[in-house]
C-alpha cells in the first residue's frame, strides 16, 4: 500500500487549490458578453452579499448571474471528480467513471421526458402545472432519472444484497444501451418538432447558463451528503487496491464499503449532472491528475479531488470564455474535446496492465 | 405597417438554455418583412444560436417572439402562451427586461417558425397582424403594460 513520494504534500496541495479556485472564481465572474470593470463587479458581488447598494440597471443581475454560473461549475466539477473518484476506488480501475452506473444516460433521459412535457406532449392536468414549472422541470426530471437508472443497475447487478463489480460493470453498460436506445428514439419522434428536438440536443451538450442559487443549492446538497461518506470508505478504499477478498481478510465489510461508495458517488453525480446536463470526462480525469500529482491513497485522493474538479471544470469554463467569447463551447462539448484524448492516453499508457484483465 | 420600428428578438427557452436567430435565418427575414428590427442580427448574430440570460438583458429588445411548441397549438395549455413565454414571466431575473415589463411577449404559431417556402410572405403578414393587435390591446389595457414597472 505504499505509494511514490510526491514533492508537494496533501494539505499543501488543498491550500494551492483552494486559492486558485477563489481566484478563478473572480476571474470567471468578470468575463462576459457585457462589459463590466472588475472594480464594478466586486460591488455587484459585495451588494448580493448585502453589503452595498446594488448596481443600476441589469449590471446586478449580470454579476449575480455569473456568481451562480461560477458557483454552478465549481460544484458541478467537485461533485463530478469526487463521485469518480469513488468509482474507481470500488472498481480498481482508474479507468472508470460515473457514467458506468447509468447517472448520465439517466438523467439525460429524465431530462428528455421533461422536456416533453414542457413541449406540450403530455395531458391537459399535467401540462397546466408542468409548464408554470418549467425551470424546474428538467434538473428535477434529471435528478430522479439519474438516481433511477442507477437503482435499476445496482438492482439488476445485486444478488440477495450482494454485488460484484463485474456484474456491476457489465449490468452497467447494458442498462446504459437500453436508456440510449429510448433516448435515441425519443430524439428520432420528435425530429418534427423543431422546438423540442432541438431542446434535447441542447441538453446533451451540458450547460452551465442561467443557472441559479437554486441550482447551486441543489448540487451543493447532493455533495454533501454523498460526502459524509468519506469517513466510512475512504481507509477502506486503499485497503481494496489489493482485493476485495485481502481486505475482506483483515475485516473490512466490502458489502458496507461498496453499497455506501456507490450511493454516495450517484447522489453527487445525480445532482451534478441534473443541474447541468451531460459533462462527461471529469470525472475520469480529474481523479487521475490527482493521483500523479498529490497522492494515490483515497483518504487524500478523495478530499482532494472536490477541489481540482471544482477548479479544473471552472478553469475550463474561464479559458475558453476568455479566448472565444460568445463561439465558447457548452460544457459537455468543450469536457469531451478535452477527455476523449485523454481517455485514449490512459489506454495507451496502461495497455499492458489492460491486456492482463 | 404602420408603427415604429421595433427591435424584435425570437426566443425559445424549454429549461436546457435559451437560443435565438440572427441574420441569414427564415426568421429574420420574416421580421424584416414584417416591419420589425431583428435585435440579434443587429449586432452581428448569424444562423441559429445560444442566448443567455446576461446577452438576452444586454439586447432588451422592445418585443420578444416565442413559438408555442408544435402540439401546444392544439389547445392543451388553452392561450397561456408557450413554454418560452411562461418562463419569461415567471423568471425574477428577467422581470427588468422591457418587453417582460409591457407584456411584449408574443406567443405564435409554431407553424410560423417554420416557413421555408413563398408561405414566408404569409408568415410576415400574419407576424405584423399579430404584432398589431397585441400593441392595439397594450394601448387599450394600460394597468397591463404597466405591470412591473
Amino acid at each position: 500500500l505504499s505509494e511514490p513520494r510526491h514533492r508537494i504534500g496533501p494539505r499543501t496541495w488543498h491550500a494551492v487549490l483552494l486559492a486558485l479556485l477563489a481566484a478563478t472564481l473572480v476571474l470567471s465572474i468578470s468575463i462576459g458578453s457585457s462589459h463590466l470593470p472588475l472594480g464594478t463587479v466586486l460591488r455587484g458581488i459585495a451588494a448580493s452579499l448585502g453589503l452595498g447598494e446594488p448596481l443600476a440597471g441589469h449590471a446586478q443581475t449580470i454579476v449575480e448571474l455569473r456568481l451562480w454560473r461560477a458557483l454552478c461549475a465549481a460544484l458541478v466539477g467537485a461533485s463530478l471528480a469526487y463521485s469518480g473518484g469513488l468509482i474507481q476506488g470500488v472498481f480498481r480501475n482508474g479507468l472508470a467513471s460515473p457514467s458506468l452506473l447509468g447517472v448520465t444516460g439517466g438523467a439525460s433521459l429524465g431530462a428528455a421526458v421533461a422536456i416533453l412535457v414542457i413541449g406540450g406532449y403530455a395531458p391537459r392536468l399535467v401540462l397546466e402545472s408542468a409548464v408554470s414549472a418549467n425551470a424546474l422541470l428538467v434538473p428535477v426530471f434529471s435528478f430522479f432519472g439519474a438516481l433511477g437508472v442507477t437503482a435499476l443497475v445496482a438492482f439488476l447487478a445485486s444478488a440477495g444484497g450482494r454485488v460484484s463489480v463485474t456484474t456491476l460493470l457489465l449490468v452497467g453498460i447494458a442498462v446504459n444501451m437500453c436508456v440510449a436506445g429510448v433516448f435515441a428514439a425519443i430524439q428520432f419522434l420528435t425530429l418534427k418538432d423543431w422546438e423540442v428536438s432541438r431542446a434535447i440536443l441542447a441538453w446533451t451538450f451540458g450547460t452551465l447558463d442561467d443557472r441559479s442559487g437554486l441550482h447551486c443549492a441543489t448540487v451543493a446538497v447532493g455533495l454533501a451528503l454523498a460526502a459524509f461518506a468519506l469517513p466510512f470508505v475512504a481507509r477502506e478504499l486503499d485497503l481494496f487496491k489489493s482485493g476485495e477478498d485481502d481486505a475482506a481478510s483483515i475485516g473490512v465489510d466490502t458489502l458496507r464499503v461498496k453499497w455506501t461508495a456507490l450511493t454516495a458517488a450517484a447522489l453527487a453525480s445525480a445532482a451534478a449532472v441534473a443541474v447541468a446536463g451531460q459533462i462527461a470526462f471529469v470525472g475520469l480525469v480529474v481523479p487521475h491528475l490527482v493521483r500523479r500529482l498529490a497522492t494515490s491513497r483515497y483518504r487524500d485522493l478523495l478530499p482532494l479531488s472536490m477541489p481540482a474538479g471544482a477548479l479544473f471544470l471552472l478553469g475550463a469554463d474561464v479559458l475558453q470564455r476568455a479566448l472565444l467569447g460568445e463561439g465558447a463551447l457548452q460544457p459537455g462539448v468543450m469536457m469531451s474535446l478535452v477527455g476523449g484524448p485523454f481517455f485514449l492516453y490512459l489506454l495507451v499508457r496502461e495497455r499492458r496492465e489492460i491486456s492482463a484483465w | 405597417v404602420k408603427r415604429p420600428k421595433l427591435r424584435a428578438l425570437c426566443y425559445s427557452n424549454f429549461g436546457e438554455g435559451g437560443s435565438t436567430a440572427g441574420s441569414e435565418t427564415t426568421l429574420d427575414e420574416m421580421m424584416r418583412l414584417a416591419g420589425l428590427t431583428n435585435a440579434a442580427a443587429a449586432i452581428g448574430r448569424v444562423g441559429h444560436g445560444g442566448l443567455d440570460f446576461e446577452q438576452l438583458l444586454e439586447l432588451d429588445p422592445d418585443l420578444i417572439l416565442c413559438s408555442q411548441p408544435l402540439r401546444m397549438q392544439a389547445g392543451p395549455a388553452g392561450d397561456r402562451g408557450g413554454a418560452s413565454e411562461q418562463l419569461l414571466y415567471a423568471e425574477p431575473r428577467l422581470a427588468g427586461l422591457r418587453a417582460v415589463r409591457e407584456r411584449r411577449v408574443l406567443s405564435l404559431p409554431a407553424w410560423l417558425f417554420a416557413t421555408g417556402s413563398h408561405e414566408i410572405v404569409h408568415a410576415a403578414e400574419e407576424l405584423g397582424l399579430r404584432v398589431d393587435e397585441m400593441l392595439a390591446r397594450l394601448s387599450r389595457e394600460p394597468a397591463a403594460a404597466e405591470v412591473g414597472r
